[in-house]
């Protein structure tokens, strides 16, 4: 065999073992995760566009009738969650907001519950739920506020982290639990 | 030029290997959801309407695929003409589902009938007021529905 030939035939082996390679390892991985079909509900990503935005101003009622606005919590990260007695995954989290309150309020945290609901079953649930933060209390104006902080489909629950500064630092539409929450309180708060 | 070719070859096989591996790796990485999925509340619920047929009226629904209303949260009452009387409404068995917070609830997955019974001589509504409220399977809720609905 002569030089060339010898070098044409070791490019090809390589060429091919390489490729080969490249289909092996492919076959090995699992497969891409099937499509959901369209009308499938999953879960819309953050609103990210309102990520990094100052929070649009609200005024609602607390449980004694007082109207309430997020300037009366100045220098806190407020965390306002929107939640109903009604809604199985906003009671749900409840204790992870409950322990987050009292972990990280030395922090800065506070957590303002928005409750789309009755203020008596929000007031007897507050209750029995152990609640350590406040919430205000409304109807369809809750929603309207929801809709402004970026919640189209009126969902529950849905968190918003709101920075010192007042602007929109995270969105969270569905329920978070304590390792999510510690997630977020390493990411944003100076602890 | 031969082996040019042969080793552009060689390369082209390489690339198509790599090329695989790395795009499953990525769908991997990216399999998250798509945003904006999730549907309004009118299409997830989709209520079809009130029909009466001799002493019965049926009120229809149309649930989406991963989408559930309950039963216990369901509430009918008349519209117009006000007082008109009826006794419901009934629903068939749905779907028991255990719920850390509420128990065992009874859910509707694709379709929900409700149904109300007429007394033999009074007048039938013809409007009703109907409250309903679900969920969705992955872990989001939508507040109580009232719909003022015709009855055909």
């Amino acid at each position: 065999m002569s030089g060339f030939s010898r070098q044409v035939a070791l490019v090809a082996a390589i060429a091919f073992t390489a490729g080969a390679a490249g289909f092996w390892v492919a076959r090995l991985m699992p497969p891409p995760a099937p499509e959901v079909a369209s009308v499938s509900p999953r879960k819309p990503a953050p609103v990210s566009g309102l990520e990094g935005q100052p929070a649009p101003a609200l005024s609602l009622p607390d449980l004694d009738g007082k109207p309430r606005s997020l300037s009366d919590w100045p220098g806190k990260w407020l965390m306002v969650n929107f939640w109903a007695t009604w809604c199985a995954p906003c009671m749900h989290e409840i204790p992870a907001l409950v322990a987050a309150q009292t972990k990280y309020e030395k922090h800065g945290l506070q957590i303002l519950g928005i409750a789309m609901d009755d203020p008596d079953a929000v007031r007897t649930l507050m209750r029995e739920k152990g609640f350590n933060y406040p919430s205000l209390v409304g109807d369809e104006q809750v929603q309207h506020i929801m809709e402004q902080f970026g919640n189209t489909m009126g969902a529950l629950p849905y968190t918003v982290l709101i920075a010192p500064d007042g602007v929109i630092r995270y969105i969270e539409l569905g329920g978070v639990d304590t390792p999510k929450l510690d997630m977020l309180m390493q990411r944003f708060l100076p602890l | 030029m031969a082996f040019t070719r042969i080793l552009t070859l060689g390369l082209s096989l390489f690339a198509a290997g790599a090329v695989t591996t790395t795009a499953r790796a990525e769908s991997l990485l990216h399999a998250k959801p798509k945003a904006d999925a999730l549907l309004p509340v009118d299409q997830a619920f989709d209520l079809q309407g009130a029909t009466r047929k001799g002493h019965e009226i049926a009120i229809d629904w149309a649930i989406a695929p991963g989408y559930y209303l309950y039963g216990h949260t369901l509430k009918v009452s008349v519209d117009a003409p006000a007082n008109a009387p009826f006794t419901g409404p009934v629903l068939p068995k749905g779907e028991m589902l255990k719920d850390a917070e509420f128990g065992d609830v009874e859910v509707y997955r694709n379709v929900m009938r409700a149904k109300l019974t007429l007394p033999a001589d009074a007048k039938a509504p013809r409007t009703l007021r109907v409250r309903y409220q679900g969920c969705a399977d992955i872990g989001v809720c939508y507040p109580p529905q009232t719909r003022i609905v015709a009855v055909k």
